[in-house]
C-alpha cells in the first residue's frame, strides 16, 4: 500500500524532478524523489533557491525487523553542494545534508536529526556513487546507512532516446541487520520519466519512480 | 539604350521588392558544455533555454556535447546570459560560437 501511495504521489506531483544520484536540482528548480521497498519507503522534496543550496524535507517509513513497530520520520533539511567538477566526459559531485525533525515510534513523537554525505562521479557509460547517512533520536533510534552504487550503460543513448542502465547497489546498515545487502537494479529514463526496479538478493523488491513535469 | 534600361528596370524592381520583404535570418548559437553526460539531468538545460524569450528552438546533443540555440531576431541573447543559464543548470561553458 505504501509503495502504491508513493508511486501515486510521484505521479501527481507538479514539481520537476531529478535523478536519484543528484540530491540537488538546478537553481530555481524543485525535485521530488522516492524510494520504496517492502520495509523502507522514503520520499524527498527539495527546492534550490541557489545553485549550491537546497531546502527540503524527507519522509521515511521503516520497519526495523519483521513484526516490530513501524517508525516514521519527517525531517526538514538543507542540502549543500560542496563541490562539483565538470569535465568534457564526466561530472563529479560532493554533497552534504543536515536536518532536524521528528520521529514517531511506539505512538510517541520525539525529535530526530539526519546527517549525510553523498559523492558521485558519472560519465555517459559508467557511474559510481556512495552515500553515508546517520539518523538519530536519543533513546529511540540509531540508524546508520552506508550505500554504494555502480552503474553501467550497455549502450550510449542520446538526449531524446531511452536510456538504460544496469546498476548494482550495496547497502550496509550496522544498526539493523549488520549485514551487506546487494540489490541489482535496472534503471530506465526517457525524456522526463525515470524508473528503477530490482530485487535484493534477500528477495526484497525495490521500485523507484520519478517524473519530471 | 532606352529599351535596355526599361528591360532591366523591371527585374531590378522585382529584386528590390524581394530583398525588402525577405525575412531576417534567425541567428544560431552553438555552445559546448562541460559536464553534460546525463540526458535526464540535461532536461533542465532544454527547459531553461526553451523558457528564454529570445530562443525559438533548442537542440541538445550528448554525442557532440553541444547545445544549438536558434534565436529570434528580437530580443537579443548575450553570451553572458547563455553562460549564466548553463551555470545555473549546474554545468560549465566550453565555447560559444555564433553561426552565420
Amino acid at each position: 500500500m505504501r509503495i502504491f501511495l508513493l508511486a501515486l504521489l510521484a505521479l501527481v506531483t507538479t514539481y520537476e524532478t531529478e535523478a536519484l544520484a543528484r540530491p540537488l536540482p538546478f537553481k530555481g528548480g524543485a525535485s521530488l524523489m522516492g524510494v520504496a521497498s517492502d520495509d523502507w519507503v522514503e520520499s524527498h522534496v527539495i527546492y534550490a533557491p541557489w545553485r549550491r543550496l537546497g531546502i527540503g524535507a524527507m519522509y521515511i517509513w521503516l520497519k526495523e525487523q519483521p513484526d516490530s513497530v513501524e517508525q516514521q520520520f519527517v525531517l526538514p533539511h538543507l542540502t549543500l553542494l560542496l563541490q562539483r567538477w565538470n569535465d568534457d566526459d564526466f561530472q563529479a559531485n560532493l554533497y552534504l545534508t543536515g536536518g532536524l525533525g521528528l520521529v514517531n515510534n511506539f505512538n510517541t513523537t520525539k525529535y530526530a536529526y539526519v546527517l549525510s554525505a553523498d559523492a558521485d562521479i558519472e560519465s555517459r557509460r559508467l557511474y559510481f556513487s556512495v552515500l553515508g547517512r546517520t539518523i538519530r533520536s536519543p533513546d529511540v533510534v540509531d540508524f546508520d546507512l552506508l550505500q554504494g552504487r555502480i552503474g553501467i550503460a550497455p549502450y550510449l543513448a542520446n538526449f531524446a532516446e531511452l536510456n538504460t542502465w544496469l546498476v548494482l547497489q550495496t547497502d550496509y546498515t550496522p544498526n539493523r541487520n549488520n549485514e551487506l545487502t546487494l540489490t541489482p537494479l535496472l534503471r530506465f529514463f526517457y525524456h522526463s520519466v525515470l524508473w528503477e526496479m530490482g530485487m535484493s538478493l534477500r528477495g526484497s523488491p525495490v521500485f523507484n519512480f520519478i517524473v519530471e513535469f | 539604350m532606352q529599351k535596355n534600361r526599361r528591360s532591366l528596370s523591371i527585374p531590378l524592381l522585382i529584386l528590390c521588392s524581394a530583398l525588402i520583404s525577405a525575412p531576417v535570418l534567425a541567428e544560431e548559437v552553438q555552445v559546448s558544455v562541460k559536464g553534460m553526460v546525463c540526458a535526464f539531468c540535461a532536461q533542465s538545460l532544454k527547459k531553461k533555454f526553451s523558457a528564454e524569450p529570445a530562443v525559438s528552438a533548442v537542440d541538445v546533443s550528448l554525442d557532440t556535447k553541444l547545445i544549438l540555440l536558434k534565436l529570434k531576431p528580437e530580443p537579443k541573447l548575450s553570451d553572458e546570459s547563455i553562460t549564466k543559464t548553463i551555470q545555473d543548470a549546474g554545468y560549465n561553458v566550453g565555447k560559444i560560437k555564433r553561426l552565420p
